[in-house]
């Protein structure tokens, strides 16, 4: 009986969740399509989505080919269950500094900051609990993205970086932040798309994938090569 | 005598005990790298569980002399520890494939897909890759698969990884920053 209400109550709750989504990516899809990039020319500010493993390594090689003078503000995600990513990540933030030291160009690298946040749900965690850790870790997202408000949010999975992708959608639909997000598919997903991917496509602005055949797929995903 | 070191990488995620259990419990295998692949060390990345390290110090315990092994449970600083080995046979993670794919003397990689991942992809990404040539891929992680692999990777010229794109310029477009 006590466990029919819980079912019930969390349908509900899921219900009313992919409502605001569906009504934010709809909102957000036409801002996006309208809109070209705002121009930055003193750079911008930038939230890199650190997911873990093979992801972080995926993530890391991208952000090494960005000049950091570009990116005077960057902000790294991180999140619980994951401490490994968040030091390769500052090796990376170091070794930049290191260079701009080095070529002495006089241009800043400028200045960053790391976020660990929770987990929407950890393996084996039961259903019952994870509605209210899931909640919790959609609100710190949220107060994450708007507390930054980055220009771009670079992130390439796994499901942890959704409710950063949203977050900032939402903010998009309010017309608070204009921030742009890349997602870049893993490596590993050579013949069809994660479900952090397929739950993503339809919202961001620049999709990446790393075989033909998904890009054969999928309209609108960019085929690239490998980016690692 | 020169060293020829082999690191068995099991990843930080899921465990695999079940890789170096079939390299280090088996006589065949062992016997295999040190008499045709010349392996002097074993370098064991045996994942971050405590139950891991116990597996791990049993099975060390029963490896015969003329082979020295080592392990450890994670590091922050892989790349390092591929950089340093000749041979890798590692669980099918792309972290640890572009690492030593991508390392500047690139080591043989054999892969071998863990099993357990339920909606991991490691098997389509071995495949993928062993089908450009770049690596080996173990059809099981028994103890006789992982032989017959070792000897494929033994015969296989391997072909170096196709080189990596730059997203820097479409982030830049996005960010707005590509003029400043």
């Amino acid at each position: 009986m006590f466990f029919d209400h819980i079912t019930a109550g969390a349908c509900l709750l899921a219900l009313l969740i992919v409502t605001i989504l569906l009504v934010i990516a709809m909102l957000s899809l036409i801002r996006s399509y309208v809109d070209d990039p705002v121009q930055h020319p003193d750079g911008a500010s930038a939230m890199f989505v650190l997911g873990s493993g093979g992801h972080t390594t995926e993530l890391l090689s991208i952000v090494n080919d960005l000049r950091f003078e570009k990116y005077p503000n960057r902000t790294w995600v991180s999140f619980s269950g994951d401490s490994l990513s968040i030091v390769r990540a500052m090796d990376l933030e170091q070794k930049k500094r290191d260079e701009a030291q080095d070529t002495k160009s006089g241009k800043s690298v400028g200045s960053m900051t790391s976020v660990h946040l929770p987990r929407a749900r950890t393996v084996g965690q039961s259903y019952f609990t994870s509605i209210f850790t899931t909640l919790i870790c959609a609100l710190q997202c949220l107060y994450t993205v708007y507390n930054v408000r980055p220009d771009l949010i670079i992130c390439n999975g796994p499901g942890s970086c959704v409710p950063i992708c949203f977050a900032a959608l939402l903010l998009r639909a309010l017309g608070l932040s204009r921030g742009r997000i890349v997602y870049v598919e893993s490596l590993a997903r050579v013949n069809s798309l994660s479900l952090t991917g397929k739950m993503l496509y339809y919202v961001v602005d620049r999709f990446i994938v790393q075989w033909p055949q998904l890009a054969e797929q999928y309209e609108g995903a960019e085929y690239v090569g490998l980016i690692a | 005598m020169t060293t020829q070191k082999l690191l068995i990488c099991t990843g930080a995620t899921y465990p695999f005990d079940a890789l170096f259990e079939s390299i280090l419990r088996s006589a065949d295998v062992l016997s295999y790298l040190t008499a045709e692949l010349k392996i002097t060390h074993v370098r064991v990345q045996y994942g971050p569980s405590s139950s891991s390290k116990v597996k791990f110090e049993k099975a060390l315990a029963e490896v015969d002399a003329g082979i020295q092994v080592s392990g450890f449970g994670m590091t922050e600083r892989m790349a390092d520890e591929i950089a340093d080995c000749d041979v890798v046979v590692s669980h099918a993670g792309t972290g640890t494939i572009l690492d030593t794919l991508r390392s500047k003397s690139p080591p043989k990689l054999l892969v071998v897909p863990n099993p357990v991942l339920m909606h991991g992809h490691q098997a389509e990404i071995a495949n993928a890759l062993e089908d450009l040539g770049c690596l080996v891929s173990a059809s099981d992680v028994s103890s006789s698969g992982i032989l017959t692999a070792l000897k494929k990777l033994a015969e296989k010229k391997l072909r170096a990884l196709p080189e990596r794109t730059s997203l820097a310029d479409r982030i830049d477009y996005e960010a707005g920053t590509l003029y400043a």
